[in-house]
């Protein structure tokens, strides 16, 4: 499978986190044929190994994504929303959702008409306790299909546009994944000493909480957690980042000569990468693996994307192949003797 | 009689980080019950009652025996006490509260007036105790800095089903642990209840147990929010329309399977559950489902309305079918 179709077909599926079931399968479907050994553990996490006789090597990016969960049936029919994760309630209002209930159901998150509006809410963003799915049926049909804790997905619309630009919902993170299984595919003719281990994580949206049980499962020497971050659009604050390049992060929670590793691999293969500063936690899986155990030198980096925690995530499809070479060269040029350069 | 084991329960003083009272009165309630029953370096108490099949998983169920309270940051030198919270507890909750310290002084809870802007929210700054002392050095006789105030033991009757008590959060649960211990006998799976410490604190007892038990499945008990009072109707959960099972709060996401099997274990007891999805708070599972390299793991919850107040009200019908539940529970395939 080409990567930019992994990244299509991994966005299509259902996958709130703490459920991640459907897409943690599509992963470990696909990785098989390229590693040696794959596991789904009890959090949902994919965990696929290309065995190496070296280091312990962790790559994660994480699998799960933000959306809608049923809270309430109102005796209207309406369906109350909860968030998993940080959903972006301005953009609720016209979105095409699918309630999955004992039947998948298509709905639509309306709101008051302009016509309707006090003066007072016309100033106002909504809030998502405001909005509700409506899916057509009676109430009393409504109340058979759907419970509270069912899951509400955004619509999946795969959006080409000029010059390699990719729209879609779910790139965070599963445009990291696709990376991964670039890496992977790149790696069946690439030697590499290291013990690789990708881990397509769950639940980082509800706080890292499947790389933080990875990490403990694992205990790799080295990990590097890929994660997207924000991508310069107008009007937003400095310190964002060049959509076309790939970002390198450093701060305190990553750990320097790794990192310096990370810019070197890139470097000797022409790989352009950008640095972001984090001065605190990263909010990305860096932060829980890092601080496994007793401590694992960990890297991040990121892939630019704009809009984020929208349906409309927006991406430069090159990076996906780029960053997919970079992770192989890295993972080919780990050496047993970092271990002595790590902490001097 | 769970009524009589709650009530026992609840007149423990058990602040977070000083729960040894609570965890006393529940080896003396177990005494001759279970096979085993320890406390460790954080005073969770660790209580074993095993199968004797020998496919039998372990089940780790959590219950808290700290409950939120005010902890002494400064005595003034008119004898009246400053504090700082332990656990989420503000000046609107303990203003005009009858309090205890540890070794039974009693205190009443006062807020001073904001001369400045009397339409301004006090803050826990604005908030003193009043122990009747009439000097630094009377009070220094009777409480001193870092000595924890909890409300008073107070527990009502309200209706024919409801109860009200400070410490509801997490006696009740306690209490079902209790008897859980208590009354299961030759069930399927092997139980470790954990009366643990400092959940109020950040779960932080549930943390270390869950690392020590290595369960193959979690399970916390405690209580949840309510939506059947004025103005108040999330999450969905009703009190006496039975047990609820979580679906998410703040601290984690039900494992799926762990969730069904309760659903399973309530259709099997003949009890009716609801389904809760918490946009706030946490409990005990979310510790234990990360533990090690994660655990399967889901949240029974008692719906309470108030929680946090000194008077948090539970249903006694939901407790005595939260007990089938997990009688049945313990003893599913």
């Amino acid at each position: 499978m080409k990567t930019v179709d992994f990244l299509r077909e991994i966005t299509r599926l259902r996958g709130l986190s703490g459920d991640e079931g459907l897409v943690s399968a599509f992963v470990a479907q696909q990785f098989a044929p390229y590693c040696d050994e794959v596991t789904v553990d009890v959090m949902h996490n994919v965990i696929a190994r290309k065995k190496g006789p070296g280091k312990k090597v962790m790559f994660a990016a994480h699998l799960d994504e933000i959306g809608l969960m049923v809270s309430k049936i109102e005796d209207d029919g309406s369906v109350r929303m909860g968030s998993v994760g940080g959903v972006d309630p301005r953009i609720l209002p016209g979105q095409r959702v699918t309630v999955f209930g004992k039947e998948e159901l298509l709905g639509i998150i309306g709101a008051k008409a302009p016509h309707l509006l006090s003066q007072e809410e016309r100033g106002k963003n909504y809030m998502r306790e405001d909005l509700h799915v409506d899916v057509g049926l009676p109430a009393q049909r409504v109340k058979e299909l759907v419970q509270i804790g069912d899951q509400i997905q955004l619509e999946h619309r795969f959006t080409e546009l000029q010059n390699n630009r990719i729209a879609v919902k779910t790139c965070d993170d599963r445009a990291c994944v696709a990376m991964m299984f670039d890496a992977l595919k790149r790696l069946q003719d690439i030697r590499h000493d290291a013990d690789l281990y990708f881990v397509a994580t769950a639940q980082e949206e509800v706080g890292s909480r499947g790389a933080r049980t990875s990490a403990f499962a694992l205990e790799p020497d080295y990990a590097v957690a890929l994660d997207v971050c924000h991508a310069e659009t107008p009007g937003a604050p400095q310190g964002t980042m060049k959509l076309s390049s790939l970002t390198a992060s450093m701060g305190p929670y990553l750990h320097p000569v790794l990192r310096s590793k990370l810019m070197d691999v890139a470097k000797d293969n022409n790989i352009s990468l950008q640095t972001a500063v984090v001065p605190r936690y990263t909010s990305t899986d860096a932060d829980d693996i890092g601080s496994a155990r007793d401590g694992i030198p960990t890297v991040l980096l990121e892939l630019p994307l704009k809009y984020m925690h929208t349906t409309v995530e927006l991406l430069d499809g090159k990076l996906l192949t780029e960053g997919g070479r970079l992770l192989a060269q890295f993972a080919a040029a780990v050496k047993e003797d970092w271990e002595d350069e790590l902490w001097t | 009689m769970l009524r009589d084991t709650l009530q026992t329960l609840l007149s423990c003083y058990g602040p977070s980080g000083s729960e040894h009272a609570v965890a006393d009165k529940v080896r003396e309630l177990l005494s001759g019950h279970v096979d085993s029953m320890k406390t460790d370096a954080l005073g969770n108490l660790i209580v074993e009652k095993f199968s004797a099949d020998e496919n039998a998983k372990t089940i780790m169920i959590a219950a808290h025996m700290d409950h939120i309270g005010l902890v002494v940051t400064n005595i003034e030198k008119e004898g009246f006490l400053r504090v700082s919270a332990i656990g989420g507890i503000g000046p609107k909750l303990v203003s005009g509260r009858k309090l205890v310290f540890a070794d039974g002084t009693p205190g009443v809870c006062a807020i001073e007036p904001n001369k400045k802007d009397p339409s301004a929210q006090p803050g826990l700054n604005d908030v003193f105790i009043d122990i009747g002392a009439e000097s630094r050095e009377e009070a220094e006789k009777l409480v001193s800095i870092g000595d924890v105030a909890v409300y008073a033991p107070d527990f009502t009757q309200l209706g024919r089903h409801k109860v009200a008590s400070p410490a509801m959060d997490d006696r009740c649960a306690c209490a079902l642990l209790v008897e859980l211990l208590m009354y299961a006998d030759n069930q399927k799976h092997n139980i470790v209840g954990v009366f643990t410490t400092q959940e109020e604190v950040g779960l932080r007892g549930a943390t270390v147990a869950a690392f020590t038990v290595q369960p193959d499945i979690g399970l916390a008990l405690d209580v949840t929010g309510w939506g059947d009072t004025p103005e108040t109707d999330l999450p969905a959960v009703k009190l006496g329309a039975g047990p609820a099972v979580k679906i998410m709060d703040r601290s984690m996401i039900a494992t799926p399977s762990v969730r069904e099997k309760l659903f399973e274990a309530a259709d099997m007891a003949g009890v009716a559950v609801q389904r809760e999805v918490l946009a706030y708070g946490g409990t005990d599972g979310g510790a234990i489902q990360l533990s090690r390299g994660g655990v399967p793991t889901g949240t029974l919850s008692i719906p309470c309305r108030y929680v946090h107040s000194a008077n948090e009200v539970i249903d006694m019908r939901d407790m005595e079918g939260a007990l089938k539940v997990l009688l049945q529970f313990v003893d599913l395939a």
